[in-house]
């Protein structure tokens, strides 16, 4: 095993190997950087150029464009509110809280620092689990999902700042939104109204776009200013470098996030934006100030920036194990390795682990590069928060419908996404968080499918969920889950009762 | 007891008007389809009515402003920069912005995006930003020219039409 891992580490020392990772990390950080794109249409985009080019030479560069993504996108979710990928949802909770309190250059040294951390932690538990990694995706059936993402669905009362009624209100619409479309079970069509764009289902990234970047769009031209009042942006390379200081100081936070975006990256099916999500949470719940989170708490940004870069590393690996994505970017990587004659699974790991360890260094390679890049230009960046709201709201908005339509070339996309700012930007302005609203449409069709699977297997009874070890524990910390809000303010009163 | 016609009330009859839909609708499917959607949709009517109930009894909402913590929370409305340009704040800046994105919408369903985004930009610029005719062109002309450079004749991207040369729509 460690014969083939120096064998690819040779092999990346090649100054050829050296600019296609590079190139490929270039790309990734300017497609990660425009919101909507990413690096799923970089590997689109490159992979008419690579057909003639040895296999392991262009697996160099896909991995460039694949570590790189995630780093350019946190970049407009700090600065404007927009988040450049998918895996970069969370980003955007505590990262632009912190740039409107004038602390953007921070929050980019944050987010560079964690995601190149993020990557070398996917790194070390690729050494050390890849040659356990089939018991551990086994251990993770369909009742171990559904505790799992009812789970995250109980974090709402959490993250329903503000009024946990009306925060209720938002995750019960995302669920039911996720309900649209073809039905997973029977094929049939739910509440699509006869519309042929419907039967798909919500699409929804460009709807949180839409959601967030419209609505972002909407809220600043009732401000005036990307940053609203009396805010002085502190500048410098010296607040770069206090968000690496920030990052570095947080070890256990780091880890923890990390070690949940990789476990989720490695199971199939889940992806990228729910294993941001599931670590932002729980980061929030682990907190001793989980009502800071969403106000820029530097824990609940270095949670989101760890997470995805981990879980990129995650579902490479079970891709590689098993031939099984675990998101978007691993399924398209699949079809690419199928295209160039590699076929993923237990024989390439058996036949060719070079292959595997050059890729899976090639990508920590190039998100160190893409990290690095972004910890360089962070103060410049930092003046995009100062340009006039007539100037921002015009480009912006026409680049973001317009990547919006790229995705996948939809052009109802476009509307669907400025219906969704429009709807939430009317819904924040009532009181009503968004963020369940996110979770619940993220989450909905994973339960769904997860819980009617679990029941097929147990051929209709319940215990499935509460005799399996993972899934009791899970369901013992959704109820611990729900009872906290009822739990703090009595061990609260009755610390203050004991301390007086 | 006060009816209160206001933004909050239209907005939840909305919302209450989309669930109760899809809730009617829910009732239709076969048991395996509906089982899940009605699990969340029930209670998700319920919470509604209640969030309806608070414009008649405020203190219902008042009561359930808490977090995490058990703390009561104030729902913070945005701050309006005052040095921002004045006609373009507030709810003049909203209306302005929100018509602007549907024109969008409209102007790159009818002639694509190639020529409605020089447009719809240089329209914003010139009536909305009021620039000079200099900056207005510059911006829109510019921003066109990138977005067909880098995206239709670089990467090869397939931008939308409009249906008046050729494009179509799939609702």
């Amino acid at each position: 095993m460690f014969e083939a891992f120096f064998g690819a580490i040779l092999r990346l020392s090649q100054p050829e190997v050296i600019v296609f990772v590079f190139v490929g990390a270039l790309l990734g950080l300017v497609l990660g950087a425009l919101p909507g794109l990413g690096s799923l249409q970089g590997l689109i985009l490159v992979l008419p150029f690579t057909f003639t080019m040895d296999p392991v030479a262009a697996m160099f560069l896909y991995t460039g464009i694949m570590g790189a993504g995630p780093v350019g996108g946190s970049i407009p979710a700090i600065l404007i509110r927009i988040p450049g990928t998918g895996v970069n949802l969370s980003t955007i909770l505590d990262g632009y809280p912190m740039a409107q309190k004038g602390e953007a250059a921070k929050a980019l040294g944050i987010s560079a620092t964690a995601s190149a951390l993020g990557t070398f932690f996917g790194l070390g538990v690729f050494i050390a689990v890849l040659p356990v990694v089939r018991s551990i995706v086994l251990a993770f059936g369909p009742p171990e999902y559904f505790m799992l993402v009812l789970w995250g669905l109980t974090t709402c009362v959490i993250v329903s700042r503000g009024n946990m009624l009306k925060g209720l209100v938002s995750a019960g619409l995302g669920l039911a939104f996720s309900f649209i479309g073809a039905s997973y079970m029977t094929g049939v069509d739910r509440y699509t109204f006869g519309s042929i764009y419907l039967t798909g289902g919500i699409s929804f990234i460009p709807f949180i776009i839409g959601l967030f970047g419209i609505g972002e769009i909407l809220r600043l031209s009732t401000r005036g200013s990307v940053l609203g009042t009396g805010v002085s942006v502190a500048r410098g390379f010296g607040q770069v470098m206090g968000g690496v200081k920030e990052t570095l100081k947080r070890p256990i936070a780091f880890l923890r996030s990390a070690a949940i975006g990789n476990l989720i990256g490695i199971t199939p099916g889940i992806g990228g934006a729910v294993a941001n999500f599931v670590a932002y949470l729980t980061a929030m719940q682990t907190s001793r100030q989980p009502d800071s989170f969403g106000k820029g708490n530097l824990e609940g940004l270095l949670a989101a920036e760890a997470s995805n870069n981990a879980s990129q590393q995650g579902a490479l690996l079970t891709m590689l194990s098993f031939g099984i994505p675990g998101g978007a970017e691993a399924a398209v990587l699949l079809a690419i390795f199928i295209l160039h004659g590699l076929n993923p699974g237990p024989m390439l790991i058996k036949n060719n682990l070079d292959i595997v360890w050059a890729l899976i260094i090639g990508m920590s390679f190039a998100n160190i590069i893409a990290s690095g890049i972004a910890l360089l230009i962070a103060n410049r960046l930092v003046g995009l928060t100062r340009i006039p709201s007539y100037f921002i709201i015009p480009l912006i908005s026409a680049i973001t419908l317009t990547a919006v339509f790229l995705l996948r070339n939809e052009i109802v996309d476009v509307f669907l996404a400025v219906l969704a700012g429009l709807f939430g930007a009317a819904l924040e302005r009532n009181g009503f968080s968004l963020i369940p609203m996110i979770i619940g449409l993220i989450l909905g069709s994973i339960v769904e499918v997860s819980y009617h699977q679990s029941l097929q297997i147990s051929s209709g009874s319940y215990s499935i969920f509460f005799t399996r070890p993972i899934s009791l524990a899970f369901f013992i910390l959704v109820i611990l889950t729900l009872s906290l809000p009822f739990l703090v303010p009595q061990l609260r009163s009755l610390r203050k009762k004991v301390s007086g | 007891m006060k009816l209160r016609w206001n933004k909050s009330l239209l907005l939840t009859l909305f919302l209450l008007a989309i669930v109760a839909l899809l809730f009617v609708r829910s009732l239709g499917l076969e048991p395996i389809d509906k089982e899940v959607p009605l699990v969340v949709l029930s209670p998700t009517l319920l919470l509604i009515i209640l969030v309806l109930l608070g414009n008649f009894f405020p203190k219902l909402l008042t009561s359930t402003r808490v977090t995490f913590t058990g703390v009561r929370q104030e729902t913070k409305q945005p701050e309006v920069d005052p040095t921002a340009a004045g006609w373009l704040v507030g709810r003049k800046g909203f209306l302005i912005t929100s018509s602007w994105l549907i024109g969008f919408c409209i102007l790159v369903a009818l002639v694509g995006f190639i020529v409605a985004v020089p447009i719809a930009v240089l329209a914003f610029f010139k009536l909305f930003g009021r620039q000079s005719w200099l900056v207005s062109l510059t911006m829109s002309i510019g921003l066109g020219a990138i977005l067909y450079g880098v995206l239709h004749e670089l990467l090869r991207f397939e931008l939308y039409k409009g249906v008046l040369f050729g494009g179509y729509i799939h609702f």
